[in-house]
This record gives C-alpha cells, sequence and structure tokens, in this order.
C-alpha cells in the first residue's frame, strides 16, 4: 500500500536523522563524563527502556517524531559528584557548547558518509550532449560530451564537475565531442573564467548549449519500440517525415499520434533507416516504451571522500542562502516544508530507488543540521549562544532571561511550524 | 460571561460561515486540519505532555490528518462506525465518572483517543462538505443549536442536575431545551434542502444532539482528570479551541454515517 510505504519510509529517515543527532549530543556529554539520564529514540511516554551502562536508560518512546537525550541537571552546590556522573550545568561552558554542537555535527558527519557511499557505489546522470550556441562555432547538432580538459564526462554530472574545476581560471578549455563526424576537439579561450558572475551559467559563456538529441538509452521489455526493433544507440530524427532535434519535440510527436503507426527516421551507426513503429495506448496518450541515456559515474573510495565533504559544504551553504533569502523575503516562506511534505518526499525517494533515497537522507541530514544551528532559544544554536554568553560574563545569565528566551523561542519555532503545516495541506 | 462570549461567538461564527462558502475546497480543508491541529495541541497538555513532546504529538497529528486527506474515499466505510463505537464507550465513561476515572490514567491511552477522536472528525467535515457546505452547515447547526438551547434553557428552568460529577452547570431541563432547539433547526434545515423528513430523520437528530452533549461531558471529563477548567486560552471566554469543538467530535462523525442514509444527498 502506497500510505503505508510513505509512513515506514518516514519513519526509517527519522529514525536514522534522529538517532544520529542524539547519538552526537550522547557521545559528547559522555566524554566530558556528564551522567546522561536517559536516551530516547521518540517523544512523549516511554513504551520500552533498558538500562545501560553508566546510568543511561535507553528508551523508546511513543511519538515516533522527535528524541531526546535527558541530562542530569543539578544544582551546581558543589556536591563533589564521581567521575563521568556529573551534571550537566556542572561542566565548563566550553564542554556545554561541545555537547550542543554534537547533534548537529554528527549530522553534518552522516551527510558525508551517505554521500560517500553515494559515490563510491556511482551516481546515474542522463549522458551529456552539447551544441553550440547560434553563430558560435562548434556542433550545431548535439555532439556527446565525452571529456572536458581531459577527464571523462559519462553524464552531466561530471560535466559540470569539470567546469566547476575551471572557475575563476584563465587559458581554455578543452571538449572531447562525438559527432556525426566522429570525435573532434573543441577548445574554448577562458579568461578569469566567470570570477565575479553570481548565478554562473557555464555552458552559454562558452557558446554552447545542453543538447538532448533523441538517442535512445533504455528500450522496455515487450514495449512497441522492442516490437519495432529500435535499439539503444539508435538516433531518431524524423517523426512522420518531420525533423526531431531534441526529446521534448519527439515525446510531444509520439504522444500526439495515440495508436496511429509512426514511421520513425534515424541514424544507426552512421547508416540512415526507417522504421514503423505503431505507439500503444497510454491514459489516451500514445507510447513506445523508449528513454535517453543513462550512465552512471563512481569515484574512487579516497577520491569519493573529498567529493562526499564538498557535497556536504554545498547542501549546507545552500541551505543557509535558503534561509537567508527567506528572512530577508527574497524567498516566499510558500517553500516552507513540513512533515507531511517530508513524508512524500521520503515515500517517492523510496519508491525511486536508493539512489534517490540516499541523497534526500544526506540532504535531510544537512537541513537538520543547519537549522538545529539556528540562534534560536530551544534549538542547539540558542544553547551555544546561552553558554558563550555565559562564557563570556563568567555567570549564568538571570533565569527570567533564559525564560523569556525560551518562550520566544518556543513561539517562533511553532508559528515556523503552523506556516509549515499550512503549506503541507494546500498542496495536498 | 454571557457578553464576552457572545462578542467572541459572533466574529467567529461570521468568519467561520465566510470560510464555509467563500474559500476554496483545498483551503477550507487545511482551515479545518488546523482547527483540530490546535485542539489536539490542546489535548496534548490536557494529557500531560511537556512542550516538546507537543510539538512531536503536533506532527504526529498533522501527519496522519495529512494522510486522511489524501486517502479519502477509502477509510470512511470503518472510521465512522468504530467512530460510533468508540464514543458509546466514551459517554459510558462518563456516566460512570468518578469511578471510571482510574481508566484514563495512562498517557498513552489518552494521545491515542485524541488520535482516535480527532481524525473522524476530520474525515466527517470533508465527507459533509464534499455533499455541500450546507450539509456540513446542517450539522454543526444541529450541535450549535443543543448547546445553545441548553443554555439558555437552564437558565431559565435549570433544577435537576444532568452530571454533577462531571459538569455541575448541566441540568436535564436545559439538556431538553437544547434537544427541542436542534429538532428545530434539523428540520428548517430538512425543509429548506428538499429532504424528506420523518421519524427516522427526528431520531437521528436527537442521537447527534445527545451524542454532542456527551462530547462536551467527556472534555470536562478529560479535564478534570488533568485538574484544569479550560483547555487553553486561545478564546475570551470560550475557553480552548478545544472547548469549542468537543460537542463536534462525535457528533460530525454520526452526522456523516447518516448522510449516506439520505436519499437525495447523493
Amino acid at each position: 500500500m502506497d500510505l503505508l510505504q510513505t509512513i515506514l519510509a518516514l519513519l526509517l529517515t527519522l529514525g536514522i536523522l534522529v538517532t544520529v543527532h542524539e547519538a552526537g549530543h550522547f557521545f559528547l556529554a559522555r566524554y566530558f563524563g556528564v551522567r546522561v539520564l536517559r536516551f530516547s529514540l521518540g517523544m512523549g511516554p516511554v513504551l520500552w527502556r533498558r538500562q545501560g551502562a553508566g546510568g543511561t536508560e535507553f528508551a523508546l518512546s511513543l511519538l515516533p517524531i522527535g528524541g531526546y537525550v535527558k541530562m542530569l541537571e543539578g544544582d551546581a552546590d558543589g556536591i563533589a559528584s564521581t567521575p563521568g556522573q556529573r551534571a550537566f550545568s556542572e561542566t565548563h561552558p566550553a564542554a556545554r557548547i561541545a555537547i550542543a554542537l554534537g547533534g548537529p555535527v554528527a549530522n553534518l558527519l552522516l551527510a558525508v558518509l551517505v554521500y560517500w557511499v553515494l559515490f563510491v557505489s556511482g551516481v546515474t546522470g542522463l549522458v551529456p550532449y552539447v551544441k553550440a550556441l547560434e553563430g558560435a562555432e562548434g556542433p550545431a547538432l548535439g555532439a556527446r560530451v565525452l571529456a572536458v580538459d581531459g577527464q571523462e564526462t559519462p553524464n552531466w554530472n561530471a560535466v559540470n564537475e569539470a567546469l566547476v574545476r575551471r572557475l575563476g581560471e584563465s587559458g581554455q578549455i578543452t571538449f572531447t565531442l562525438e559527432g556525426d563526424r566522429g570525435p573532434w576537439t573543441l577548445e574554448r579561450p577562458i579568461e578569469r573564467w566567470l570570477a565575479d558572475a553570481e548565478a554562473p551559467q557555464f555552458l552559454s559563456e562558452l557558446k554552447l548549449e545542453p543538447a538532448y538529441p533523441v538517442v535512445l538509452g533504455r528500450i522496455l521489455e515487450g514495449s512497441p519500440a522492442e516490437a519495432a526493433g529500435l535499439r539503444p544507440g539508435d538516433r531518431i530524427t524524423a517523426v512522420n517525415e518531420r525533423a526531431v532535434e531534441h526529446w521534448r519535440a519527439f515525446v510531444d510527436a509520439v504522444q500526439a499520434a495515440g495508436s496511429e503507426t509512426l514511421t520513425l527516421n534515424l541514424d544507426r551507426g552512421g547508416e540512415p533507416r526507417r522504421l514503423t513503429v505503431q505507439p500503444r495506448l497510454q491514459e489516451g496518450k500514445g507510447f513506445l516504451g523508449v528513454g535517453p541515456a543513462y550512465a552512471v559515474q563512481r569515484w574512487g573510495l579516497g577520491e569519493a571522500v573529498g567529493e562526499a565533504v564538498m557535497a556536504t559544504w554545498d547542501k549546507t551553504t545552500m541551505t543557509l542562502g535558503l534561509v537567508k533569502k527567506m528572512v530577508q523575503g527574497l524567498v516566499s516562506t510558500r517553500n516552507l516544508s513540513g512533515p507531511i511534505t517530508i513524508a512524500k518526499v521520503a515515500g517517492d525517494s523510496a519508491k525511486s530507488g536508493i539512489e534517490t533515497f540516499l541523497g534526500f537522507l544526506a540532504l535531510l541530514s544537512v537541513s537538520l543540521a543547519v537549522l538545529n544551528l539556528l540562534p534560536i532559544p530551544v534549538l542547539d544554536g540558542g544553547h551555544v549562544v546561552l553558554h558563550v554568553l555565559e562564557w563570556v560574563r563568567g555567570a549564568p545569565l538571570p533565569e527570567r532571561v533564559q525564560a523569556l528566551g525560551v518562550q520566544v523561542g518556543l513561539m517562533l519555532v511553532v508559528s515556523l511550524m503552523a506556516l509549515a503545516l499550512i503549506n503541507d495541506f494546500s498542496r495536498l | 460571561m454571557l457578553k464576552q462570549r457572545i462578542l467572541t461567538a459572533v466574529p467567529l461564527a461570521v468568519a467561520f460561515l465566510a470560510a464555509l462558502f467563500y474559500l476554496p475546497a483545498p483551503a477550507f480543508a487545511g482551515l479545518i486540519a488546523l482547527l483540530l491541529l490546535m485542539a489536539g495541541w490542546e489535548w496534548g497538555a490536557l494529557a500531560g505532555l511537556r512542550p516538546g513532546s507537543r510539538i512531536a504529538f503536533l506532527l504526529v497529528l498533522a501527519l496522519l490528518l495529512g494522510a486522511l486527506l489524501a486517502q479519502r474515499g477509502q477509510l470512511e466505510p470503518w472510521l465512522f462506525p468504530l467512530s460510533l463505537g468508540l464514543w458509546i464507550f466514551l459517554s459510558v465513561l462518563v456516566l460512570t465518572f468518578p469511578r471510571s476515572a482510574p481508566v484514563l490514567r495512562g498517557m498513552g491511552l489518552r494521545l491515542g483517543l485524541a488520535v482516535l477522536v480527532l481524525a473522524p472528525a476530520y474525515l466527517a467535515v470533508l465527507v459533509l462538505y464534499s455533499a455541500g457546505p450546507w450539509y456540513l452547515l446542517w450539522a454543526l447547526g444541529v450541535v450549535w443549536a443543543a448547546d445553545i438551547g441548553a443554555y439558555f434553557a437552564g437558565r431559565r428552568f435549570g433544577k435537576r442536575k444532568l452530571a454533577p460529577a462531571v459538569s455541575p452547570g448541566k441540568s436535564w431541563e436545559g439538556a431538553l431545551g437544547g434537544l427541542a432547539c436542534a429538532l428545530l433547526v434539523s428540520l428548517t434545515f430538512a425543509y429548506a434542502l428538499a429532504v424528506p423528513w420523518g421519524a427516522p430523520l427526528l431520531l437521528f437528530t436527537v442521537l447527534v444532539a445527545v451524542l454532542s452533549i456527551f462530547g462536551d461531558l467527556f472534555e470536562s471529563v478529560l479535564k478534570r482528570t488533568a485538574g484544569v477548567k479550560d483547555s487553553g486560552g486561545l478564546l475570551p471566554g470560550h475557553g480552548g479551541v478545544l472547548d469549542r469543538l468537543d460537542a463536534l467530535l462525535p457528533a460530525l462523525p454520526l452526522a456523516a454515517l447518516g448522510l449516506g442514509a439520505l436519499p437525495s444527498a447523493g
């Protein structure tokens, strides 16, 4: 059942993220000798508990959203505590800052780990084709990009990465292409390339644009395309004698045809051919059962570490940028998502395969870390601010100020949540 | 007290009617979800949750209501009868209070009840609303009439206490006056919507109105076990949102169940 799958995906995602987050707090607390009374996965009434080492109770609680680490809070009255059994408030502010940071940092580390697994096992992407912008010298039809600067580019992901590496440099970028005229190289000079651009448009600056020629990648078994004898690698040039230069035009032509027989002109290994094919009707539209070519890009074990760190950093700055823009009013708060949207995306990404799901898990882990680091009382970032202030002042903030902070923070969090929920429901 | 109640009730009623007739359907469904979530938030406090856990509870409820909205049309056949059965059980708890108090002691049970009570109510609003705003208003009108009628009849004639252990302010005379008002309102709606009326409809209206009283009383039981008077302070003179919705919680699923039996409400 669809709903069940969504719920399971959500529980799995949240379970992983919350466990890792709380484990970050837990291990640092233990490292600084703080006694942890309870480590709970889930909130509210405890359903199951088990006594662990160091006086910690490990528990599962009823409400499967969130979790907590409850530490010993003592009045710092100087009662000599046994090592490893200290109260949280007895520790040095620096230790408390570290404990508060433990959760978000653990989430960032999880993101790095997940990205590493993803990069080592390979990232799937569309096979890249480019063509020259109008009036520029270069391939007029889509030519496949085999390599950029000598580095192999199996998919778009790899092309973008190779280009990003050259940002701000001078010299030339070399494309190794394979077009209708066989392999050839294309060189584009660069001069402090895009050093000042805010949102760089890599390809158009090089007088190139992505092309999506109709080169078949996947042919579904038992599909009309298979019956007609279409093969992977076939490049379709025309449908019913009308030229199709990109996938969009091809898909439109096939869908519009319904179940009428189509004549396809295609190029197979340099030889022109003609085939007829009868699409199947699917939801009132013509359907052939073909898709573009995808390729997997893999990294070595060591190489993937750097990539994973970079990816985590990218997502962190991206999330921070979004938060900043939302505060400034540049990005609509309608982009804010609540639990229902997260559940839907979790379910969908679990359905579309492990690769998508891992990417989503890593992104969510980063978001959780970044949002928790915001300097709002009741969030980890707010705690950090509190402990820093205490460190600077040399004494804790007055109770009244702290309580006020918690009130304000709670109100802020609840109203943000209400906003996110309204968005969620209006998207259903 | 009465003046403040009316001063709050009139703008609320106007705003609600405007939403009922002028909001697009998805926005209305979202608004109702929000109201029920506010009630759930208060219920979480009555159940004894701390703030952090209340947020978690709110999110779980939100997910549940969202799932209901996404899966409409599959759950009605058993969710409404389930709600009726649950409310008969809860009514027994009300009738046997305070002897039944220990049953409600567990926090998990009280949270579970919130889910089992709010979910059918949400679905009921959606079902009645999609039959037409007037049908939803009919069900709401019966409950409100029972409440308002009971208030005035109770003030004028109230002598014998209805449920002294639960809600000392309620009287048998008030309840009967409320039932009379509910019948009057229901007949008006039946006439206006050209629905044939007869003994079954009258009996059904009485059932809905009676269950609405039990909804009100059950919330009082909850508050008594939690030791508070109002469920929250969101509405001046009315207590919390839950105080306003309590009577509707059992009544709407029953009304939605009855909607299926109406000949013209296809």
